[in-house]
């Protein structure tokens, strides 16, 4: 039986008035039923764009895949037709989005909007039977007394009710894959802790795949099973979340890591990484990250690392990962 | 809701009082209407009489009197000009103004929108620029010209259509293109921006995310969103529609209060005037209402806030 | 006094019209949308008719035939066809006979109604309802009526009737402009004989009631049918009304059309109509009236003023028909009429200056492109007192006129010009723009002020308006009546109060009822004006119509410029 999700070598850019911007350039990861996968990097870094990718869903007229597979339940997404991957979308992969405050569609009731995956993937028009699977749904993900929020419309529920209703809607359909692009970016403190606790569950739960997408380490630590640290458009480094949190192979991955308010860790302030992330129009020879990298060698400038293995399913691409895992 | 509705007729009923103000006093201002009516060497008595006769020789506020209380039984005076209940002599064109209103409204609002919709989501691409050239041009040519050169080309050169006049469904179609003209082009522009904007926010991607097919992603969930500046702008263009475009009248021989309109403000044919202006304006005032309705009903923000 | 009535009346109405017309801002009335009394005669280049002199004998008795066309022999046959005429206004548009409010409405009044006489092709007044009249003292009137007159629909018209008449058209409400008039000075209506009436006047009528009917040249009122009014009620009577005339009204669609069809009763068999059904329609612009006629939706046109005549010439299947001197205007010096102020106006020398700096012929020439010169007076060439040897245009003479302005210190003066628009004359702003020019030439400079046509006459009426200002007025056939309203002392429209030598003639003209005499005094007094530049001329303007090649045919009243005589149109 194939993976459930397989990208290979995935290829996205933007044409833009001054260059091609390379956004996905390159990325292959794979992933499982049940499991984890935490995609961290900066903005800019191409997390977004790679789950977009995944669902062909683009913004209209500069973004375009060049190259690679994406591989779903053994299928390339990227040969089929658009009416199909249509079809696919909000049914067997799901999405809960970044700001629930703008992600529901203001004008319409949150049963209305719950209803839509239901009459487009399982044409259920049945008035009674839509109610009962919303109302569900609601209970589902821990929204209290579904039967009157059903009726509500966006502006009448918090942030956490509304990233929940948005959750509510991406399970519906029993979906195999779950992406969840920066879920908790917009909440609270507190509810960000929630609405992660109901993504995990409702993971284990439904048995999906989940691609986590965050720019937080401390969130991945809490939720993934393994992690992939993106940097201009490639992933630098792979692997199970106790391998990069116990031997980080790649110095970005490790500046990650310093970033991460720590309790009893005594420092003046919170760490940040210097510099800015590359423009992916303009990439420099060698390493894209040279020029932040605190651990910069003269041949990280114009050699371009290649991609290093350690072990089955650990992967760092820089040139000093070796003695990197060593310290 | 109830309270929006409450708040939203006590304005129109306020609205439509000053109205009644204005349009009394502002009549009055354009002239002194008997000297219209009779010639500079009458005598003072020969003056006073005529006064009199018209109602004209009461204190003003006396006379605002006979006219809000005219307005509630429907008696808004006898024109000075034609001898016929003003009331009369008005409702028999405002209906014509109305028909034409409508058809110029139903061009322009289908004409904009359905131009602006197509140049939003096919944003830079051929289609877009070419309705971003005929909005410009709708904008910048007069609408008399417009009629002017749908007269030589439909009338004249094709013969599909006749010149002028008001008799059939064919007589509405050139002079409801020619009115509607400017304001089609200005919901084109209002649409295309509006909807653009609207395709951009994050509830049109999670809606596409979910699978919704693409029409149902423009229709429902874009344009619902887009639609209150839409109909904000819509409701001003209505105006100009309702209120009897002289040129387009002039122009297509529309048998409207436009022209009515103008020669009762130059005769100062005050209750004619005072008909015209104060049922016109109450008539949009209403149809105002009638609009902020609809916005609640599009928008639950505001019904529910 | 109260002779100005009519006239002031009619004049107001026509400016009241005018602000109307001309809002629009689209090319849209021209001559033809003219004014309110529309009347004048002679020189219509299509039709031949005799000259008539006098409108009555010496003794103050007008007789006459009926009115007679070269074509009066072509009568046998019946009404056929149709015809649509497309006019650019008929205001009111009432249908009914007691309400006809003057010019813009008039093809209505001319096709319908008559009363006792009215004006012929020539637009001399000639008998219609009546046979003859007589004035034997100058407070009293009398008319032998035409026996054997039938309404629309057969009945015959009696004694009793016009004089049922005369009340209902002095009641009607709202009055209809010249009733007002009629009202004030008849003191009864007498039916003196199985076939007269006998009119009794408060004071002398001058003018053998030409100022008091409907159009110029007519006398009395408009008549109807007792029977018919009391059988459909005030109220069906304002939509299915009676009369006399060569046309029977069938559907008045107020703001959209009349329908007329033929009277094949009409007393004067040549002027039964020809064709059975005429519509005219209401299209106010001159741009969609000639595309009418090119789409064949209309078969006549008014109001074609010269570019756009130019364009039609090319077109074979239209022809363009005019009829000379409809409208006139001329620039007053509005200064002369206050005896305190010391303008430059008073200054004969100066108001002859600025009369030779003008160039008529490059005004219809170039920018009009029609019309002709005309003298420098409120005068038409057809109007009573008119002498085209004694009134001639002046030729520009530049030198001159500088030398002149010298003489009368005016070098460097400024003057406002009032500027208007006006439907019984076209372009008027562009003329004011060309006199000014002309003016700037002999070192006067001019300020042209425009303004709302309502208010212009508020300003007139209170004699605000200083400097210069145009008036336009459509043809009038009595020269006497032009007189009295702009030059005797006191009126609401002279600018010549304090002329002595005229004042004195129109003393004695308004106590002289023979024609002939009246004439002589006209002349005296137009002579007097003439020689001492009280106006400056503007071209004299035609009105022009386009018809199309279904039209053989069509006489119209010479000097009007509203649609006539379709009594008389040949397909």
């Amino acid at each position: 039986m194939p993976p459930l999700l397989e990208v290979k070598n995935l290829q996205t850019h933007f044409i833009t008035r001054s260059g091609v911007a390379r956004a996905v350039d390159g990325v292959t990861f794979s992933l499982e039923r049940g499991q984890t996968l935490g995609l961290v990097g900066e903005s800019g870094s191409g997390k977004s764009v790679t789950c977009s990718s995944i669902v062909r869903l683009l913004p209209k007229g500069s973004g375009r895949i060049v190259g690679g597979e994406v591989l779903f339940e053994g299928r390339n997404l990227l040969d089929i037709s658009e009416n199909e991957m249509r079809r696919i979308r909000g049914s067997q992969i799901s999405f809960v989005t970044q700001d629930p405050m703008t992600s529901l569609n203001p004008v319409y009731s949150i049963g209305n909007q719950m209803e839509e995956p239901l009459r487009y993937h399982q044409g259920m028009r049945n008035h009674g039977q839509l109610h009962a699977k919303v109302v569900e749904a609601l209970t589902q993900v821990g929204i209290p007394s579904p039967e009157r929020r059903v009726k509500d419309y966006p502006h009448q529920l918090s942030g956490g009710q509304r990233q929940r209703v948005v959750t509510a809607m991406a399970i519906e359909c029993q979906p195999s894959l779950l992406i969840a692009d920066e879920p908790t970016t917009a909440l609270d403190v507190t509810v960000q802790i929630q609405i992660l606790r109901l993504l995990k569950d409702v993971q284990k739960e439904l048995n999906l795949g989940m691609i986590l997408v965050t720019h937080d380490l401390s969130v991945i630590a809490r939720t993934c099973d393994k992690v992939a640290v993106m940097y201009a458009g490639r992933i630098v480094e792979e692997g199970p979340i106790d391998e990069i949190f116990a031997r980080p192979r790649h110095p970005y991955t490790r500046s990650l890591m310093r970033a991460i308010p720590q309790i009893g860790r005594k420092e003046d302030r919170l760490y940040s990484i210097p510099g800015q992330p590359p423009d992916v129009r303009r990439l420099p020879q060698g390493c894209p990250f040279a020029p932040r990298c605190p651990d910069v060698i003269d041949r990280c400038t114009h050699e371009a690392p290649t991609e290093q293995f350690f072990g089955s399913n650990h992967r760092a691409r820089c040139l000093r990962a070796e003695e990197m895992g060593a310290s | 809701m109830t309270g929006y509705i409450v708040s939203r007729l006590i304005q129109t009923l306020v609205t439509i009082v000053g109205i009644s103000v204005v349009v009394f006093f502002l009549a009055r201002l354009s002239g002194d209407a008997t000297a219209l009516l009779i010639p500079p060497e009458a005598t003072a008595e020969d003056r006073e009489a005529l006064k009199e006769s018209l109602g004209l020789d009461d204190p003003l506020p006396v006379q605002y009197g006979i006219f809000v209380k005219g307005i509630i039984t429907g008696d808004f005076g006898d024109s000075f000009r034609f001898g016929e209940p003003a009331l009369d002599v008005f409702l028999d064109r405002f209906p014509n103004t109305l028909k034409l209103a409508a058809a110029s409204a139903v061009v322009a609002l289908l004409g904009g929108v359905s131009v602006g919709v197509l140049g939003a989501i096919r944003a830079g691409g051929f289609v877009d620029r070419l309705t971003t050239v005929i909005a410009l041009l709708g904008q910048a040519i007069p609408s008399f010209l417009i009629g002017i050169m749908l007269i030589l080309f439909f009338a004249v050169e094709l013969r599909w259509l006749p010149t002028s006049g008001m008799a059939g469904p064919k007589t509405f179609i050139m002079p409801a293109i020619a009115s509607a003209w400017y304001s089609m082009a200005a919901l084109t522009r209002m649409t295309r921006s509006s909807m653009l904007d609207v395709m951009e926010t994050d509830y049109i991607r999670l809606a596409r995310l979910k699978g919704v097919p693409e029409r149902a992603v423009i229709w429902k969930h874009a344009f619902r969103n887009a639609l209150v500046p839409i109909l904000s702008l819509f409701s001003l263009q209505i105006i100009f529609f309702v209120s009897g475009s002289v040129v387009i009248e002039q122009i297509f021989a529309w048998p409207g209060i436009g022209q009515l309109t103008i020669q009762a403000i130059f005769s100062r044919d005050y209750p004619l005037v005072q008909t015209i202006v104060f049922v016109t304006s109450t008539f949009l005032v209403l149809l105002n209402l009638g609009v902020d309705l609809l916005y609640a009903v599009i928008d639950p923000r505001i019904r529910l806030a | 006094m109260e002779r100005d009535n009519y006239w002031t009346r009619n004049m107001r109405r026509r400016i009241g019209r005018r602000g109307f017309l001309q809002t629009s801002g689209v090319a849209a009335t021209g001559l033809a949308a003219a004014a309110a009394f529309g009347c004048g005669s002679d020189d219509d280049d299509e039709t031949t008719t005799a000259t008539a002199t006098g409108t009555a004998s010496a003794t103050g008795t007008a007789t006459g035939s009926a009115t007679g066309t070269s074509t009066a022999s072509a009568t046998a046959a019946k009404p056929a066809g149709s015809i649509k005429v497309s006019v650019a206004t008929l205001q009111e548009q009432s249908a009914s006979p007691f309400f006809q409010t003057g010019g813009l409405s008039s093809p209505i009044y001319f096709h319908a109604y008559e009363g006792f006489f009215g004006g012929d092709l020539a637009a001399k007044s000639t008998p219609r309802l009546a046979l003859s009249m007589e004035q034997p003292e100058p407070t009293t009137i009398t008319f032998k009526l035409r026996p054997g007159v039938k309404f629309w629909d057969g009945t015959d018209v009696t004694a009793e009737d016009i004089k049922w008449s005369f009340d209902a058209y002095v009641g009607n409400n709202p009055p209809a402009p010249p009733s007002a008039k009629i009202k004030n000075s008849v003191t009864s209506v007498d039916i003196t004989g199985t076939d007269t009436i006998t009119i009794k006047f408060k004071t002398p009528v001058v003018f053998q009631m030409e100022e008091m009917g409907v159009t110029g040249v007519s006398r009395g009122w408009p008549v109807s049918s007792r029977a018919h009014y009391e059988k459909v009620g005030a109220e069906g009577f304002k939509s299915q009304p009676m009369g006399t005339g060569p046309f029977a009204v069938k559907e008045n669609k107020v703001g959209q059309y009349i329908d007329l069809v033929a009277n094949e009763l009409y007393w004067n068999k040549a002027w039964v109509p020809r064709v059975q059904n005429v519509r005219l329609n209401i299209v106010p612009d001159q741009q969609t009236r000639i595309a009418q006629i090119k789409t064949g939706e209309a078969d006549i046109i008014e109001g074609i003023i010269g570019p756009a005549a130019e364009t039609l010439k090319n077109e074979s299947s239209i022809k363009i028909v005019k009829t000379d001197n409809t409208a006139q205007m001329t620039v007053r010096f509005q200064d002369l009429w206050d005896p305190a102020t010391t303008s430059v106006q008073k200054d004969p020398r100066f108001r002859e200056a600025m009369k030779l700096a003008v160039d008529q012929e490059s005004i219809a020439k170039n920018l009009l492109k029609l019309g002709a010169p005309g003298p420098d007076i409120l005068v038409f060439p057809n109007s009573t007192g008119y002498d085209a040897n004694m009134f001639k245009p002046l030729k520009r003479d530049v030198a001159k006129a500088k030398d002149l302005i010298k003489q009368a210190g005016a070098e460097g003066q400024e003057f406002r010009l009032g500027s208007y628009s006006s439907s019984s004359y076209p372009m008027i702003p562009e003329i004011m723009q060309a006199y000014a020019s002309f003016w700037k030439e002999i070192g006067i400079n001019t300020k042209i002020e425009t303004k709302e046509s309502g208010a212009y006459f508020t300003d007139f009426q209170a004699k605000t308006p200083r400097g210069l200002g145009p008036i336009s007025f459509p043809n009038f056939s009595n020269g006497g009546i032009l007189l009295v309203t702009y030059y005797k002392k006191g009126g609401a429209y002279a600018t010549t109060d304090n002329d002595d030598e005229i004042q004195a003639l129109i003393g004695k003209l308004e106590t002289e009822i023979d024609p002939k005499a009246q004439e002589e005094l006209i002349k005296q007094g137009l002579k007097l004006a003439y020689d001492k530049h009280y106006f400056i001329a503007a071209p004299y303007v035609e009105s022009q119509w386009a018809i199309s090649s279904k039209i053989k045919s069509w006489e119209r009243q010479a000097g009007l410029p509203y649609v006539n005589s379709l009594q008389t149109v040949t397909l």
